[in-house]
């Protein structure tokens, strides 16, 4: 399937906070009670249409623990959008969020949106973060902010459109510069000049799919 | 009970050597045995070949365990009164304080804790408290004893199997001893049994065997110092339109490669791991899928640190992940097969991969499709990993697609 622009996620924070339910939710809408650790990463992708455009996300789950953060940073270079997700029941993981920014703007390029998520917004009675506390963060560090429920979808679609949304704004304001690659954004056969034909004349191998390279 | 007795002895006969245990092993004999555990206790060094020493080397065992439990742990209450106060408090933030150690320690189990929860959350048999906690106490212990490694993830999915199949052996021989006659099993071997399969010392079998199996994957573990960022990884998008052309990118894969052997910094064990596997093993068996997996710039490292960190425990189901495993352990002492399942995965979904692009591909890998007949993928394994020894009169190619 064709599509006009490719875009790469990150998901980053703390282990158990919901990173590969908010994925799976996204891209095969359900839910999974108890999600099997990530080992190193996990990869998920969907298409989403803005401003009448086909847009391809291309989103990598790492694992929250600390032993594989010299594996997470190699994601950082080359995403377009982050959710740094924490969860809503747990101060711990709010506590170490601070942490994962600073990780995430030094590994990445400054233009990479991020997105701040409070997960488990279903959980109201066991929360311990406020949602205020979230917001606050997220507006002193220039983030944008969103409470989310894997479990029940609240919010999740959200969540990843409209990080979408701010990519495709800064594009269209020129902020990104989408020839280059390590911006995490790819142009799509519906873009190029002349590519729809070219993997098929190009690749003996790939069936001359248009779309055939991502 | 009969069937038991048959067992028993057809399993005691292949015990006589390593070649028969390893046939024994290979042919899947274990899939229906209740003396898999046992099996896998002699392939991994647990217990010697001799079954006379069986009993000693069983108690040797327990016995360590039981010491390193009861002394590994800091317990601050109890150090001796006349230490100074100045370190022996909870307040000290000196590095020899017990006090920091026991802190230290908690944050330790409170990782393994979130972990051991979601330990197989298919299989029943790890809800129970109680086998969280002996998951938990093992790898706390394992931690403690190697501080290098530590704890990191995936290794309860390693020691998962093993506990579950110790305790099914235990179960069924527990069944069929309580039904047994003496006369049909000699009593020497019933109390062998009996002590080998003895449930208060399960959590002490378990850390044994998974220790020893940890030697195979330890080297799968070693991530932290590693400069991870490899421009295929760093960037999963294909570098360029001109990626697309197979033959330019076998060049630049070239030149990675000798630009990677030029580097002075070591790699981590499972990064060579993984470049033997991929660039040199799967591209003499099966050129066209290496070249088209690199045109499509998807590096082994995104599906394989998980594929060998947990011995593949992700991509089969539990009781054919049991038989893969009988197979694995087989193969001491470098347990290089594998190698040859990793290949022998890749050629599996071949036809697959081949008609993928880059999203579709990755998803093949991450979430690796159901094998239909692992006995025969199996035996293909095998015959990748000795051709001479197994001759199957199958080139590759043919042999998947009549597999399929």
């Amino acid at each position: 399937m064709s599509y006009a622009y490719l875009f790469k996620y990150i998901i980053i924070g703390d282990t158990g906070v919901g990173k590969s339910c908010l994925l799976l939710q996204f891209t095969d809408k359900r839910f999974q009670p108890v999600h099997d650790l990530t080992i190193g990463v996990e990869f998920g992708a969907r298409m989403i249409t803005i401003d009448g455009k086909q847009i391809k996300l291309q989103i990598w789950d790492t694992a929250g623990q600390e032993s594989f953060r010299s594996i997470t940073r190699s994601y950082y270079r080359g995403a377009a959008g982050a959710l740094l997700v924490y969860d809503i029941t747990r101060r711990d993981t709010f506590n170490h969020l601070t942490s994962w920014l600073e990780d995430a703007r030094q590994h990445s390029n400054s233009n990479m949106v991020i997105m701040l998520i409070g997960n488990k917004s279903d959980l109201e009675a066991r929360r311990e973060v406020k949602k205020e506390e979230g917001e606050a963060f997220a507006r002193e560090h220039g983030l944008v902010f969103m409470e989310t429920s894997a479990k029940t979808a609240a919010n999740v679609e959200e969540a990843f459109i409209d990080t979408a949304k701010e990519i495709y704004r800064k594009i269209q304001e020129g902020v990104f510069d989408i020839n280059n690659e390590a911006n995490g954004i790819k142009l799509g056969p519906q873009h190029s000049p002349n590519s729809p034909t070219s993997p098929s004349s190009g690749n003996p191998l790939g069936g001359g799919r248009a779309g055939n390279c991502c | 009970m009969d069937q038991f007795l048959n067992q028993w002895q057809t399993f005691r006969q292949h015990c006589e050597s390593y070649e028969s245990l390893n046939k024994y092993c290979r042919s899947g004999a274990l899939r229906d045995s209740v003396f898999r555990s046992i099996a896998w206790r002699i392939l991994l060094g647990s217990l010697p070949f001799n079954k006379d020493l069986w009993m000693q080397k069983a108690k040797q065992n327990r016995d360590n365990y039981k010491t390193w439990k009861e002394k590994i742990p800091a317990n601050p209450r109890e150090e001796v009164f006349d230490m100074d106060l100045g370190l022996n408090n909870p307040l000290s933030l000196h590095s020899g304080s017990p006090w920091q150690k026991f802190f230290e320690e908690q944050e330790i189990k409170d990782i393994i804790g979130k972990d051991v929860n979601r330990t197989f959350p298919e299989v029943n048999f790890f809800a129970s408290d109680n086998v969280r906690q002996i998951l938990s106490d093992i790898l706390f212990i394992y931690a403690k004893r190697n501080p290098k490694i530590s704890y990191r993830q995936g290794m309860h999915e390693i020691l998962a199997p093993l506990l579950f199949v110790l305790h099914a052996d235990r179960q069924s021989i527990d069944h069929f001893t309580e039904l047994q006659i003496e006369t049909d099993i000699n009593n020497t071997d019933l109390q062998l049994l009996k002590t080998l399969n003895d449930p208060r010392y399960i959590e002490h079998d378990a850390y044994d065997l998974f220790s020893k199996a940890m030697n195979i994957v330890e080297g799968f573990y070693n991530v932290a110092d590693e400069n991870f960022a490899d421009e295929s990884v760093a960037s999963p998008l294909p570098a360029s339109p001109f990626s697309l052309f197979v033959s330019k990118k076998v060049e630049i894969v070239k030149r990675k490669l000798s630009f990677r052997n030029a580097t002075t910094k070591p790699k981590a064990p499972w990064i060579s791991k993984l470049e033997l596997i991929y660039d040199h093993k799967l591209r003499s068996i099966d050129f066209a899928l290496w070249s088209h997996l690199n045109a499509l710039d998807i590096s082994p490292r995104l599906f394989g640190l998980r594929w060998l960190r947990l011995l593949y425990g992700r991509e089969f189901p539990f009781p054919d992940l049991l038989f893969l495993w009988d197979v694995i352990f087989t193969d001491r002492p470098m347990f290089t097969i594998i190698e040859d399942i990793f290949v022998a995965m890749l050629i599996q979904i071949r036809s697959l991969l081949l008609n993928a692009d880059y999203s579709t591909a990755m998803q093949y890998l991450m979430r690796y499709p159901p094998i239909s007949d692992v006995q025969a993928f199996i035996q293909y394994c095998l015959h990748l990993h000795s051709p001479k020894v197994l001759l199957i009169s199958l080139c590759h190619s043919g042999h998947v697609n009549k597999k399929n």
